[in-house]
């Protein structure tokens, strides 16, 4: 009976050993939040990048950001947020679209997207990777409402 | 005690074995065989991993030989027709300004392609706007660019027959994944001349090893992109990333902004959204202004992407490389300390 009780940990214990090494990804927390400019949702939609300046180790976060203003982080699968941490944050505006091309390629296609008007276009700096004023702390728990309004200069 | 107990076993004689013995052992070779089979499964991805890891190797040789002859390296792209010096490749198919010969068409005598680069040097010498007329129905006779170029492939991704065509003049250009480090800033000259962002090649300019003072072994030179397969969702055809001839950013051309495979969306012009796994290339369109544009590198292999060294190393970095380390890699004169993973 002894020698059978060890052929079943030795058992579970390759069970258990198999289960190993199926992930390497940190732990990432959601954020979600929305760009505002000069009070109201930045238009065109656009990119916004979590890039870590608390020296993490870890892959970024970064997001679409969709025609109404609001974004919601990914790193490894969609939605799943960010690395925790202190963050710049940079954003970037797409204030032109090219135009779609027809399935044979030989004529542009008419863009019904949207081109913003230069009044409603954020400052260069805020797409600046390393010179971006927003900052963001990301902490270890669902981070709701990360909004940023942006400003004229 | 223990001498009658095996006394009593001889007097039984041989005996066979017991149907718990038989279940333990069946079910032990179980898991063995459940342990083997994902390692045979990912055997196979590590050989082609070892395969891309060759031809990266090759690409490194290729450029230590141009440089040898040439005293300097590639620049990332050409064009004599330059307004501005930032834009050099700017307005896409606008007609003034047309796009450079890339990298890689300078590398083609050292991969013995010297039939490819006579092509290359014969729109070279007849058109400003180079790569316009790459795959043009003019140049039919003289091709460069519109076939695969096995070289420029890397074995892990899923293979795609279908080319480039973005109705822009840029037609039938094949797909590849290698591409040359631009540093850790954008497109333009105002980050590939200063030594504290750029890479190991330049927008319209050259570089020599003496330049690279952080040191080839710790300055990347080329990694991988993807580009997109046929899908029912949206144009694959127009998104301009991952084209082996096409000398501009995402194309052949990647920069260190970003980490690698990150979900943070690329800022390419010509580039069509498809944030979904497990292709995973999230864009936005930036076309104002071109100096931004940016291509994280990206790849198939699991956990990372291949890359090729300045001195012609290659390995693999992981998703979760520090961006600091990663953005020192790439650039060629930040003095930053790297650390000897």
């Amino acid at each position: 009976m002894h020698s059978m009780a060890r052929l079943f940990i030795f058992g579970g214990a390759l069970v258990w050993l198999s289960g190993c090494g199926s992930s390497n990804n940190l732990d990432v927390y959601p954020v979600k939040g929305k760009i505002t400019f000069e009070g109201q949702p930045m238009k065109g939609g656009g990119a916004i990048t979590f890039v870590p300046t608390g020296g993490q180790a870890g892959a970024q976060g970064g997001g679409e950001i969709k025609e109404d203003g609001t974004y919601e982080l990914t790193t490894y699968e969609p939605g799943d947020g960010s690395i925790p941490g202190d963050f710049r944050v940079v954003i970037t505006q797409v204030t032109v679209k090219e135009p779609e091309t027809s399935p044979d390629g030989s004529a542009p296609i008419p863009v019904d997207g949207p081109n913003v008007a230069p009044a409603d276009q954020i400052p260069q700096i805020y797409s600046d990777f390393a010179n971006s004023p927003l900052t963001a702390k990301v902490e270890e728990k669902p981070n709701e409402a990360m909004n940023f309004d942006l400003k004229r200069q | 005690m223990r001498c009658s107990l095996t006394n009593r076993v001889r007097e039984r004689g041989p005996r066979g074995f017991t149907l718990v013995e038989l279940l333990v052992v069946i079910a032990i070779i179980g898991v063995l065989v459940a342990l083997l089979l994902p390692a045979v499964q990912s055997a196979r991805e590590a050989a082609r991993r070892a395969d891309c890891g060759n031809r990266l190797k090759q690409l490194g040789l290729a450029l230590h030989n141009y440089e040898g002859t040439h005293l300097c390296f590639p620049p990332g792209t050409i064009n004599a027709r330059t307004d501005n010096p930032n834009d050099p490749n700017g307005r896409n198919g606008g007609g003034s300004v047309g796009i450079g010969g890339p990298w890689i068409c300078f590398l083609l005598p050292f991969l013995e392609q010297q039939a490819l680069h006579n092509n290359f040097m014969k729109i070279v010498n007849e058109r400003p706007e180079v790569v316009d007329w790459f795959g043009n129905g003019t140049y039919a006779a003289t091709p460069i660019g519109d076939s695969p170029f096995k070289a420029m492939s890397c074995p892990s991704h899923p293979s795609a027959d279908e080319r480039l065509a973005n109705g822009t003049g840029m037609e039938h250009l094949a797909r590849g994944n290698y591409c040359a480090n631009y540093g850790n800033g954008g497109y333009g000259q105002v980050y590939t001349k200063n030594p504290l962002t750029g890479g190991l090649f330049g927008n319209h300019h050259k570089l020599t090893m003496q330049d690279v003072t952080d040191g080839l072994s710790n300055t990347l030179a080329f990694s991988e992109l993807k580009y997109r397969l046929p899908s029912a969702t949206g144009p694959s055809t127009q998104d301009t990333r991952g084209t082996w001839a096409y000398g501009v950013m995402g194309a052949n051309i990647f920069s260190t902004r970003n980490g690698p495979n990150t979900a943070v969306p690329d800022g390419v012009w010509g580039c069509r959204n498809f944030p979904q796994l497990p292709i995973q290339m999230p864009c936005v369109q930036v076309g104002t202004p071109y100096t931004e544009l940016h291509a994280a590198a990206r790849g198939y292999h699991p956990g990372g992407v291949m890359v090729c060294m300045g001195d012609g190393s290659t390995r693999l970095y992981s998703n979760n490389i520090n961006l600091v380390t990663w953005q020192a890699l790439g650039s060629r004169g930040g003095a930053e300390v790297v650390p000897n993973e």
